[in-house]
């Protein structure tokens, strides 16, 4: 009985394997399968490989091609997004849910790019909690400034979103960048010291702190530098 | 009026027992998320209940109507193939049936064919992409669900019959004989280096040339030749190519 308990998890994953691999190739899509507790690879597709130039034989780790802050970023997210999808999936087995989350990845060519990974649970145990996560990357097409969502169809509140201010996920979460924190980020760009800013803006050096702090969390960034490039990334400067 | 055109549900598929429809629901529900971020449109076909899901999401598709999720009637989407190509319908639904049901646990292929979608004014060329998605493990390994997916595609003729091996990057041709109004066609696999001796004769090379191209001997050549002809119950090299250049390839 046990084996044949043991038997029916390694044909299920089999069968989750097989359309990973199917869907990758029909849909022309980079997708790979995850351990939805652990988050360990446990398969990725040729296209994938290929994406972050990689061999088949190798061993992926996500150090390969995530970038290394939005690795720090992702390891926060990550758990409150289990979390919710949990309790989702808790109240709806059947919930038609998917996740997006705006990374910058490495791509084969050594550089970093920003793509849609969008990923949703397939498999459930007996308690519907999730078992595996399949990923797929595709280009970023429509920007916004909500990194990190969670898309619920059925519900009308659709979607959630990851507030890092209140480090979890929220029902409406609109980022409005003051033009005080633009004005900070053009002066920042200008290469202006914080001394000079705050000459600049006339506040005082806590208030300009305070406001490069929101800044971070807005764009879930962590340095001024990153900021900036964000905040060109998205056409704000 | 009144036209068979094609049958997407097998009758002569048998099952000992009920499948799982957790697993069902699961999979519709991860198809559905997938085809709104996506943008795509498919159909999910049930071979237990013997019943159809359209799922279309896609844009660019008009002729499907709606947004959404129904459960149809197989004559919704054969409705909108138009009259004419209904003998290789019927021929192409039941040859991608009997590649389907003969697959083997863990098989990974796909098998594809262009057709013209019509409703109205509108008309949209699409490609047809069928997957075997999930088996039934208490039957052994009876297919249960396939997963259609429809894509626009700009290739007009109708045919382009595809089998693509997922594992082994192989690409094989599946070339009906004579389809006529009696009998549903029979098909054969055609390979790679066969289809290529047809368009290199098509395109006026003698078996001597094709044979130095192909880096093989000219007795090699002949045999796969006319093995191929054989098969395809030709009766000559240009018999062949019409039959293929018929069936859009």
């Amino acid at each position: 009985m046990r084996k044949s308990k043991k038997n029916k998890a390694k044909d299920d994953l089999n069968e989750l394997v097989r359309f990973t691999k199917l869907f990758s190739y029909i849909l022309d899509k980079p997708y790979i399968l995850l351990d939805f507790q652990t988050d360990s690879i446990i398969y990725t597709t040729e296209a994938f490989n290929k994406l972050i130039g990689v061999g088949p034989e190798e061993k992926i780790s996500f150090e390969m091609f995530l970038h290394p802050e939005d690795k720090k970023i992702i390891h926060q997210i990550h758990q409150s997004t289990k979390d919710q999808l949990i309790e989702i999936f808790r109240m709806n087995h059947y919930a038609t849910v998917y996740v997006v989350y705006e990374i910058r990845m490495k791509t084969a060519d050594g550089t970093y790019k920003y793509v849609r990974c969008n990923y949703r649970p397939v498999h459930f145990d007996q308690n519907g909690i999730p078992m595996y996560d399949i990923f797929y990357f595709s280009e970023m097409v429509d920007r916004g400034l909500e990194r990190f969502v969670i898309y619920s169809i059925e519900e009308t509140e659709n979607k959630l979103y990851y507030s890092s201010i209140k480090n979890k996920f929220v029902t409406y979460d609109k980022i409005e960048i003051k033009p005080v924190e633009i004005e900070i980020m053009k002066l920042a760009a200008m290469g202006n010291k914080e001394s000079q800013i705050c000459k600049k803006v006339n506040i005082s050096i806590n208030l300009l702190r305070y406001y490069k702090k929101n800044i971070y969390f807005k764009f879930h960034v962590s340095t001024m530098a990153e900021a900036v490039s964000t905040a060109l990334f998205y056409k704000i400067l | 009026m009144g036209v068979k055109k094609g049958k997407l549900l097998d009758d002569n598929l048998h099952y000992s027992s009920k499948p799982d429809y957790r697993v069902y629901e699961l999979r519709l529900s991860n198809l559905i998320s997938e085809a709104v971020s996506l943008g795509f449109s498919a159909i999910l076909i049930d071979q237990y209940f013997k019943t159809i899901k359209l799922i279309h999401y896609n844009p660019k598709l008009k002729t499907l109507g709606d947004f959404g999720v129904y459960d149809i009637e197989e004559s919704y989407i054969t409705d909108l193939i138009n009259d004419s190509f209904h003998i290789p319908i019927r021929a192409y639904f039941s040859a991608v049936n009997m590649y389907l049901k003969s697959i083997k646990k863990n098989d990974c292929f796909q098998l594809s064919f262009n057709t013209t979608l019509t409703k109205d004014d509108l008309s949209e060329n699409v490609e047809l992409k069928f997957i075997p998605y999930v088996y039934h493990t208490v039957n052994q390994n009876t297919l249960w669900l396939t997963f259609c997916l429809i894509q626009p595609t700009d290739k007009t003729e109708l045919g382009r019959f595809i089998y693509r091996n997922i594992d082994t990057k192989k690409i094989k041709y599946i070339v009906f004989e004579d389809m006529n109004e009696t009998d549903p066609a029979v098909s054969h696999l055609i390979s790679q280096e066969e289809f290529d001796i047809i368009n290199y004769t098509a395109d006026g090379f003698t078996e001597a040339e094709i044979a130095k191209m192909k880096k093989i001997s000219l007795s090699t050549l002949r045999n796969s030749k006319n093995y191929m002809i054989s098969r395809l119950n030709a009766k000559s090299i240009i018999h062949a190519l019409v039959l293929v250049r018929k069936q859009g390839f």
